[in-house]
């Protein structure tokens, strides 16, 4: 695989593609709206961050640690906050979302606040160092097909199977036999997992983290873009990420028309092509017919 | 009791915003997270409108207001009608997170990157009450909040149009067998909500300053207001924004800002565990 000059930008890119991979596993998949991705990435990006470089533990095994906590908090999140449906667990995972944001600006002594952590080392497995972009490219592009690998692996497992028993309907599941609860934690903790990595590759590759890039800003974007690109699928999320991406990249002279653009392009999207850019792309055929034999 | 009337003051604003919310929510089931966008963009209005024609006071609000009711149900009408047609609820909360977004874009736009404020009402004289001293414009804010509230059950309660309201809130689709408009109900709950945006925009701008970036956290704290009260009831949308102003005011007293907000939002999230529906909203025995 070519490393193409905008490597940077890939890199970050994937980062965030894992992290809505994730989402899709939960929204997606499962049909839960969750704004606390931002808190997983967090725990992966700052625990990872600050285990190598205020304790001194090898970079991988941080990132392993930071995984680990982060599984354990999403159990416990799981088993209390999924009992709420609909907007109000979309409220609690806001409030987490704010949360994670405000811990991370107001425990400056752990985190570094607002001007964030400084000096983290670059990620190091045995005897390769991930330094610059296209290491960081290489890693991310490996992370992330394992992840699609396993995303659609899911899908079409029988867990897949009762993820979408639950979004179509939680309480005829439940009474087909999938006890929505366990299945839900299941899929909060595998989103969760996704997010934590993805936020220690972030770190790590970075060198850097703050409060900004976990914010309720990054929150409420990560659900936007998977829903501009596209659920239930693995090339949708890839489509809203990069578009999402890409805007910003527009240049000078438009960046004060940005956030407008991205505003109205969400709105259209949403509103012609329910099922995301990809799902419009994918009915494209039909779409057509229709449209040539309807006269 | 000085942090009381601070946190009365920002809670009357997340009160308004919550209302709209949950107004527009109980007449159509869409979380309009846009509402606190329009707040701020009725601020900057304000600003702009006194400054570049020289308004008076009066006329500059009263013209404001009108804005707003017209602006926000051509929003509905072009931007949120076709959308609730088209798709499911969670669309339509994306499609509204999009408006909050271009909104936030507009302001950009239109007035740059730097915050604005106004001159308070009555100038900068405070009274003093009961050892705490209250700048007159908390009084405007407040008074429009009450405005809200009476207006709003005025509307609800002794209106023709009203009891269409509440019948639709009530069950939509037999307001629809019966022949109501749904579509021209949620116009109208739009409109009020943009009454309401501006009242809040107008009256809080001489005590703080507002911006492009200044919008997210009243469209949060709006949204956390409302499904705090219990989402579609009204009086727990002006409960759950007090409560929310209140908590954040004494617990910035002893903590740092932001950390108060954690633990207000915290404490919010664990009200919601123990009643689900929100303080004051219905047990819901359905999905």
């Amino acid at each position: 695989m070519a490393v193409p000059r905008w490597a940077n930008f890939l890199v970050i890119a994937g980062v965030f593609y894992l992290v809505v991979l994730g989402l899709d596993v939960l929204m997606g998949q499962t049909g839960q709206v969750s704004l606390g991705q931002t808190t997983f990435m967090a725990l992966g990006a700052y625990g990872g961050g600050l285990l190598s470089l205020k304790v001194g533990w090898p970079t991988a095994a941080a990132a392993v640690a930071a995984l680990a906590a982060s599984i354990v908090l999403a159990v416990a999140l799981g088993k209390t906050l999924l009992r709420l449906r609909g907007y109000y667990l979309a409220l609690a995972t806001l409030g987490l979302a704010v949360i994670t944001q405000g811990l991370a600006t107001s425990l400056v002594d752990v985190t570094g606040g607002p001007s964030g952590l400084v000096g983290i080392p670059n990620l190091t497995i045995g005897p390769l160092t991930f330094a610059d972009d296209t290491s960081n490219y290489y890693l991310v592009a490996v992370l992330c097909i394992a992840a699609c690998w396993f995303s659609r692996n899911l899908t079409r497992s029988q867990t897949g199977r009762a993820l979408a028993a639950i979004a179509a309907d939680q309480t005829a599941a439940a009474m087909l036999g999938v006890d929505p609860a366990a299945y839900k934690t299941r899929a909060f903790v595998l989103s969760a997992a996704y997010a934590s990595v993805a936020g220690s590759v972030y770190a790590y590759y970075f060198r850097f983290f703050s409060p900004d890039m976990v914010g309720v800003v990054v929150a409420f974007s990560l659900v936007v873009m998977l829903g501009l690109g596209g659920s239930r699928s693995l090339i949708g999320p890839l489509l809203g990420v990069l578009l999402l991406q890409l805007i910003p990249q527009g240049g000078q002279r438009i960046a004060i028309f940005e956030p407008l653009i991205a505003g109205i392009i969400l709105i259209v999207v949403m509103t012609y092509l329910p099922t995301g850019l990809w799902g419009g792309i994918r009915q494209l055929p039909w779409a057509l017919r229709r449209a040539m034999t309807s006269r | 009791m000085q942090v009381l009337v601070g946190g009365l003051t920002v809670g009357a604003v997340y009160a308004l915003v919550a209302l709209g919310m949950s107004l527009i929510f109980s007449i159509s089931g869409v979380i309009n997270l846009a509402q606190g966008g329009f707040v701020v963009l009725a601020a900057l209005l304000a600003v702009a409108l006194q400054g570049h024609l020289g308004l008076p006071l009066a006329a500059d609000l009263a013209l404001v207001i009108a804005i707003m009711v017209v602006l926000l149900a051509a929003v509905e009408r072009v931007v949120v009608r076709p959308a609730v047609h088209r798709g499911n609820n969670e669309r339509v909360l994306l499609v509204t997170v999009g408006l909050l977004q271009a909104t936030g874009g507009l302001l950009l736009v239109a007035w740059g990157n730097l915050p604005y404020t106004m001159r308070p009402f009555n100038g900068t004289q405070s009274l003093h009450v009961a050892g705490a001293s209250v700048p007159t414009q908390t009084l405007w804010v407040l008074g429009a909040l009450v405005l809200a509230v009476l207006g709003l059950w005025w509307l609800l309660n002794r209106t023709d149009i009203g009891l269409t309201l509440r019948a639709t809130a009530a069950k939509p689709d037999a307001a629809r067998l019966m022949g109501v408009d749904v579509d021209r109900m949620r116009l109208i709950s739009f409109s009020v909500s943009g009454f309401m945006a501006a009242l809040a925009g107008v009256t809080i701008i001489p005590l703080t300053f507002a911006g492009y970036d200044t919008t997210t956290p009243y469209a949060v704290n709006g949204f956390i207001a409302a499904v705090l009260g219990g989402l579609g009831r009204l009086w727990g949308a002006v409960a759950g924004g007090l409560i929310l102003g209140l908590l954040n005011a004494l617990f910035g007293r002893f903590l740092s800002g932001t950390l108060a907000q954690v633990v207000a939002i915290g404490i919010l999230i664990l009200v919601l565990l123990v009643r689900p529906t929100g303080l004051f909203g219905a047990s819901e025995s359905r999905r």
